[in-house]
């Protein structure tokens, strides 16, 4: 009986990869693709992963019949990993993106299926079929440093950090850098908790950094714990992922916004119906604009704000521009010189000024 | 009398059944009661995802296609198995003396490290290199539970507390390997140390497992064989069912002890070299262990210590696992899974009572059925 079920079994498995191969025309181009998403996160997670899934959803909207996506959720950082995405491969995905980086448990399986693209969010690996795309948001944050700067007395931002990484050394260096730009006294003290979703974690980080009398509090959490209790200690807060304000319905500053996620994903399985998809062998950058303020933020710090995000985008203003010193005195950029978006994103190091968190 | 023979036995008191301990547990009726609650598990989850609304055998074919199907699922499920076989057998071993290694994710994770260590920093040979990593995961496992066997063996301290905790400790320690001294700086978000260069050889025919699939039967076969027909195995033996008398006997319990204990050390840091070879785990990171010590602790209390039995339950629960991961991409929630996990281990559970107790009626062992038959009777159940 074991014999004929796995007779069976084999014969549905041919079945179903003849059904992918024969839509394909010589250009290349396709009827209708599969793609698929891997979350960190639950997509209901009101922050990180909701808002991939909200750009999933939009590129499901653009591209209709042509497009059959889902999603995997929770996918954590072991050997699992590797399995669910064959899994995703041996499904016939046409393309599959991945919500942060998996790096090694992700090009494990990449590297042996040349026929399925990959785009991996923050990665640091390139091959034919597989780069990494990026929100480019060190100035995004020196808008809110600037913000935090003309709100806060004392000039004290709390961070709340998951590991010592680009994205983290980019969020920490434009908060100084914006603050610094008002308040020259202004510093950032950042706790670093190991994870991104973790509403515990976050929490207790959260209260430390509150309790020790930090004015503004951001982090990079994929939930919104630390606005609460931002709101309830009455400090100044702001999120990464997009518009929680009735997290903090009277302490909120401002969000980064996410919304490029939908345009990228449906750009990218736009190119692979068309079969135009190609590589890349530089980061793909995404616009991440600060978004609407919360009502209690003033006028005029919103206009200066916006003042300082217009001359960011016309290149008369650099987030980093020497001279500065990493936060253990050394000299990283001389006078004058300047670090753009692609420079920034390979950042391994703190300005003076931000404590709890060390260059690589 | 493990915790839930103890809650079964308090369900029946209000009937007039009550357990009663078989003198004698044959291999086979241990293997089938298994089986047999495994299976009812199955049927029992079955019906919950049916009452749910979801297609109940259209997820059993899926799971089922996924691991026998091909290939890939059968390589899937010896890659997922070799952690899970080599830190149950650790553990299996020390449960021989009655001792509970609950450490052995740390031991684990520390035996990786080590051969990380060694893997990134030597240059020669391969096979040199590899034999190397694998003595050098060997010992930091037995290393690691080195001041918890001590501590057991001379000062009579509860090894369950300190091999737990030392889990922390030594998942701290590989974090910090991660984030400080030998971190990969081309890696961003996830934290790892660089590559280890170095593989093992693959299994004939085989795309990604590799001969690391042979080290837990090897193992398994060399216990087995020790406590068949050694006197060391018999000691142990002796050891777990009653040190003061093995003291009696002679034995020094004491040492013996100490050399188990740091024997199933050792098998477990082994196994955390041997999955530097799994695909997409040659550096390491918080990550690396999927709690592979628990699930070969679960293992080896499961198939009652038995290396055969183990070597069987842990590929079954190899299995379960990597079938989870794949109804995770056919869109079941990963809840859902967790939940049909334990539902599946509380049926072999079930079933590895049943092979130590039998269900008999109150009366049936005090013909006169007084109320002080029956209260004699409980207090030896719940005794045994």
């Amino acid at each position: 009986m074991g014999a004929v079920g796995i007779g069976g079994l084999a014969i549905g498995g041919s079945v179903l990869a003849a059904c992918g191969d024969d839509e394909e025309d010589a250009s290349g181009a396709k009827e209708s693709i599969k793609a698929a998403w891997v979350y960190i996160g639950p997509p209901d997670d009101n922050g990180w992963t909701q808002e991939h899934d909200r750009g999933r959803l939009a590129a499901q909207a653009a591209l209709g019949d042509r497009l059959e996506t889902s999603f995997v959720p929770n996918i954590e950082f072991d050997a699992g990993t590797t399995e669910t995405f064959q899994q995703l491969v041996d499904d016939g995905n046409d393309i599959i993106f991945a919500n942060t980086e998996y790096a090694g448990l992700l090009t494990e399986v990449s590297d042996n299926a040349p026929d399925t693209k990959f785009c991996e969010i923050n990665g640091h690996y390139y091959s034919d079929n597989l780069f990494p795309f990026y929100l480019a948001h060190e100035t995004t944050a020196y808008q809110l440093g600037v913000a935090a700067g003309h709100l806060t007395e004392n000039g004290r931002i709390g961070y709340i950090g998951a590991f010592p990484t680009a994205t983290a050394f980019n969020d920490v260096n434009g908060l100084l850098l914006g603050a610094r730009s008002v308040n020259p006294d202004a510093t950032v003290e950042t706790v670093l908790v190991s994870t991104f979703f973790d509403p515990q974690k976050a929490a207790q980080a959260a209260n430390a950094l509150l309790d020790a009398g930090v004015g503004f509090l951001f982090g990079v959490m994929d939930e919104p714990t630390f606005l609460q209790l931002s709101e309830e200690a009455g400090v100044w807060t702001g999120y990464w992922n997009l518009d929680f304000r009735s997290a903090a319905p009277t302490k909120y500053v401002s969000h980064f916004d996410l919304s490029e996620f939908g345009p990228f994903y449906t750009e990218q399985c736009q190119r692979v119906l068309d079969g135009t998809w190609v590589s890349q062998d530089e980061v793909w950058l995404l616009d991440t604009p600060i978004g609407d303020f919360g009502p209690n933020v003033p006028q005029d710090v919103q206009d200066a704000v916006l003042d300082v995000g217009a001359q960011l985008d016309s290149g008369e203003l650099h987030v980093y521009e020497g001279p500065l010193n990493d936060n253990e005195g050394n000299q990283r950029l001389a006078a004058g010189e300047t670090l753009d978006s692609l420079q920034a994103y390979a950042i391994d190091w703190p300005v003076e000024g931000v404590s709890g968190i060390s260059p690589v | 009398m493990t915790p839930l023979a103890s809650i079964a036995s308090a369900v029946l008191s209000v009937t007039p059944w009550r357990l009663e301990r078989r003198l004698e547990v044959d291999a086979k009726r241990a293997a089938l009661t298994r089986i047999g609650g495994a299976v009812g598990a199955m049927v029992v989850v079955g019906i919950l995802l049916l009452l749910t609304g979801r297609n109940a055998f259209l997820i059993f074919w899926q799971a089922l296609d996924a691991i026998f199907g091909r290939q890939r699922g059968i390589e899937g499920v010896a890659l997922r198995g070799i952690p899970i076989l080599m830190t149950a057998l650790g553990v299996a071993l020390s449960l021989r003396m009655k001792v509970w290694n609950i450490g052995s994710d740390g031991q684990f994770l520390m035996g990786a490290l080590a051969a990380v260590g060694v893997g990134i920093h030597m240059d020669g040979p391969g096979w040199l290199v590899l034999i190397l990593m694998a003595a050098a995961a060997t010992l930091a496992g037995a290393a690691w539970i080195l001041v918890p066997a001590l501590a057991r063996a001379y000062w009579d301290v509860n090894e369950i507390i300190t091999t737990l905790l030392l889990n922390f400790v030594a998942l701290q320690l590989v974090t910090w390997s991660a984030l400080g001294f030998w971190r990969d700086k081309e890696a961003a978000v996830i934290q790892s140390t660089r590559e280890v260069p170095f593989t093992l050889p693959g299994l004939p025919g085989a795309n990604s497992v590799t001969i690391a699939l042979l080290v837990p039967l090897a193992i398994a076969a060399v216990l087995w064989w020790v406590f068949r027909s050694t006197s060391i195995g018999y000691e142990i033996d002796i050891i777990g069912g009653n040190p003061r008398a093995a003291g009696f006997a002679g034995i020094a319990v004491r040492r013996r002890i100490l050399i188990v204990m740091l024997f199933t050390g050792a098998i477990a840091g082994l196994g955390g070299m041997l999955q530097l070879s799994a695909p997409g785990a040659q550096a390491m990171n918080a990550g690396f262990s999927a709690q592979f010590g628990l699930s070969g602790f679960i293992v080896a209390a499961l198939a009652g210590a038995a290396f055969w039995g183990v070597i069987g339950g842990g590929l079954f629960i190899a299995s379960m696992f990597y079938a989870g991961i794949v109804l995770q991409t056919k869109g079941l929630s990963v809840y859902i899974i967790f939940a049909i996990y334990g539902v599946i281990l509380t049926g072999i559970a079930l079933g590895e009572i049943a092979a130590r107790y039998r269900v008999v009626r109150r009366d049936s062992a005090d013909e006169s059925g007084t109320a002080a038959g029956q209260a004699a009777s409980a207090p030896q159940g719940a005794g045994s």
